[in-house]
């Protein structure tokens, strides 16, 4: 499990990455993470409520990787609860749906929220779900990949269910963690200790804010 | 959540049984695994048809009437689906639902996300399917909005709201019984979720008393019982436990209401305590977890229900 500090090791590094989905209702998120991790697409998907999780080991630019993706449920309510989904993920899946313009700007709210919550450390993808919809396309790609690029976020577009761009989302998401871990300055999330003590802060620092907007 | 024979297609609630959906190019299940499961399912249902139908003869031959010792032993060892919806019911009055509050709208968020989630509940399910019964539980589900504004919708009330509505049959009749239901524990369904982080607290407590080694494991890995078993209070199980075990926890939550929320979850966590001892990671304890409310500890609904070893009463 050793990790080269320097950064100049290419192979046998080992990380372990917490990925976040988040996003309005319906827009695919766990139709993702199973298009993706089990190579499937359900049109017959139960609702998420909370969340759920499934793992896979993959090997990126000669690291091995245990991801774990995280899905959550769309309804904002459920982060009533606090950060107790995202806290601790290197990275998060802001989806939204390009049939849907409000599920568009759930994703600016996502933005936002995992900003003041995480800080830069986090990584952050938008992701344009369901393209395979290209007549009923209500979100302007070139708009949403635009606003990526504003926030510090990477652009991506994806059909779970014609399997489009899943696989390429899911690598690119892996290298962009493998470089900032590497190079990053905290180093988070390559050892459960270090996990440990990023949640703890993100806990204390968060508590008041949610207690501000919900009043 | 199909209940069985399981030779049947589908139960008598409509769910059908995993192994007669066809596989399609998209999507399919590990053909072993559902092997598996069925071989599990067959080998509790030979047991535990016995115990239905010698619980049914006990019902039919002293059917009791009134609330008291009897009556509560009988629906702890279960209702006979015969006999439930009577049972369920009996002590539910109708709901008036005035034509002035039933004129207020909800917003169109609200609607929304009703609307999304109707073809999401219960896919397996073949009754939700026919339209009229989709329009019962939009119906249903638009008239808790409207009853109770604090919640408007909530995810996991879809499930609440189909699994009234597949059981009792009338749309009226399957309302009254989702808001008995929902009306005690409002506070899980509004924006900051108030009743259910009380309970977790109050479970949380419960398990720092009667399993420290699980409450240091929580601890240690830094999980809230909220993210690991909120679901099982805010779904009242369904989606978590096998649906027969869930029709048999309804059973008591509707005769005895809550602290069989709490009864069934301490059980659960103590069926789990040493593999949740034996978990470094909170990813490892959520799957654990999750396992263990589909494992045969969960699906041995009679045993999990009717074991009499804890400490969790209605006083506390």
């Amino acid at each position: 499990a050793a990790m080269d500090p320097t950064g100049a090791g290419t192979s046998n590094d080992e990380f372990k990455f917490k990925v976040v989905l988040l996003g309005e209702g319906a827009v695919g998120k766990s139709s993702l993470m199973l298009r993706y991790v089990q190579g499937q697409f359900n049109p017959r998907h139960i609702s998420t409520i909370q969340a759920s999780f499934l793992s896979k080991q993959l090997t990126v630019e000669g690291s091995d990787i245990d991801l774990s993706i995280w899905d959550t449920a769309g309804q904002e309510k459920y982060h009533a609860l606090g950060p107790i989904y995202y806290r601790g993920s290197q990275g998060a899946l802001l989806v939204y749906d390009v049939t849907d313009a409000k599920s568009f700007d759930k994703v600016k709210m996502w933005v936002k929220e995992l900003r003041r919550a995480l800080g830069e450390d986090v990584i952050l993808f938008i992701v344009g779900n369901k393209v395979d919809l290209a007549d009923s396309r209500t979100v302007d790609g070139e708009m949403a990949r635009g606003f990526a690029t504003e926030v510090g976020a990477t652009y991506e577009e994806t059909s779970a269910k014609e399997n489009i761009g899943v696989e390429n989302l899911f690598e690119l998401m892996c290298s962009a963690m493998v470089t900032r871990a590497r190079v990053g300055p905290s180093n988070r999330g390559t050892t459960n200790g270090g996990t440990r003590n990023g949640r703890r802060t993100i806990r204390i620092v968060d508590e008041p804010t949610t207690g501000r907007k919900c009043c | 959540h199909f209940i069985g024979p399981p030779h049947d297609d589908v139960d008598c609630l409509g769910f059908e049984s995993p192994w007669t959906s066809k596989p399609t190019t998209e999507w399919s299940v590990d053909p072993a695994y559902l092997a598996s499961f069925r071989r599990e399912f067959d080998r509790f249902h030979t047991r535990y048809s016995e115990i239905l139908a010698r619980r049914l003869g006990q019902w039919q031959m002293n059917y009791p009437r009134e609330r008291g010792a009897m009556m509560h032993r009988y629906v702890v060892k279960g209702v006979p689906m015969r006999y439930r919806k009577e049972v369920w019911m009996r002590n539910i009055a109708p709901f008036v639902i005035s034509p002035s509050s039933s004129s207020l709208p909800f917003s169109d968020s609200v609607d929304h996300s009703i609307r999304i989630d109707l073809p999401r509940t219960f896919p397996d399910n073949r009754l939700l399917r026919v339209p009229s019964i989709g329009s019962s539980l939009y119906r249903n589900l638009s008239a808790l909005a409207l009853h109770i504004p604090a919640i408007g919708y909530c995810q996991g009330l879809n499930f609440i709201a189909a699994l009234c509505l597949l059981l009792i049959g009338e749309e009226s009749r399957s309302r009254d019984l989702l808001l008995f239901l929902v009306l005690p524990r409002v506070n899980y369904y509004t924006a900051t979720m108030s009743g259910l982080i009380r309970d977790m607290r109050v479970l949380e407590e419960i398990v720092s008393r009667d399993l420290p080694e699980v409450h240091s494991i929580l601890t240690r890995l830094d999980v809230g019982l909220d993210l690991l078993v909120g679901k099982w209070f805010l779904c009242l199980f369904i989606d978590s436990l096998p649906m027969e075990t869930v029709l048999r926890v309804w059973d008591c939550l509707i005769y005895e209401g809550d602290v069989w929320l709490f009864k069934i979850a301490f059980r659960l966590l103590r069926k789990a305590k040493k593999r949740i001892a034996g978990c470094h990671s909170s990813d490892q304890l959520l799957k654990t977890v999750r396992e263990m409310a589909s494992s045969k500890d969960a699906m041995d609904c009679h045993s999990l229900i009717t074991t009499e070893r804890d400490r969790i009463s209605k006083g506390e």
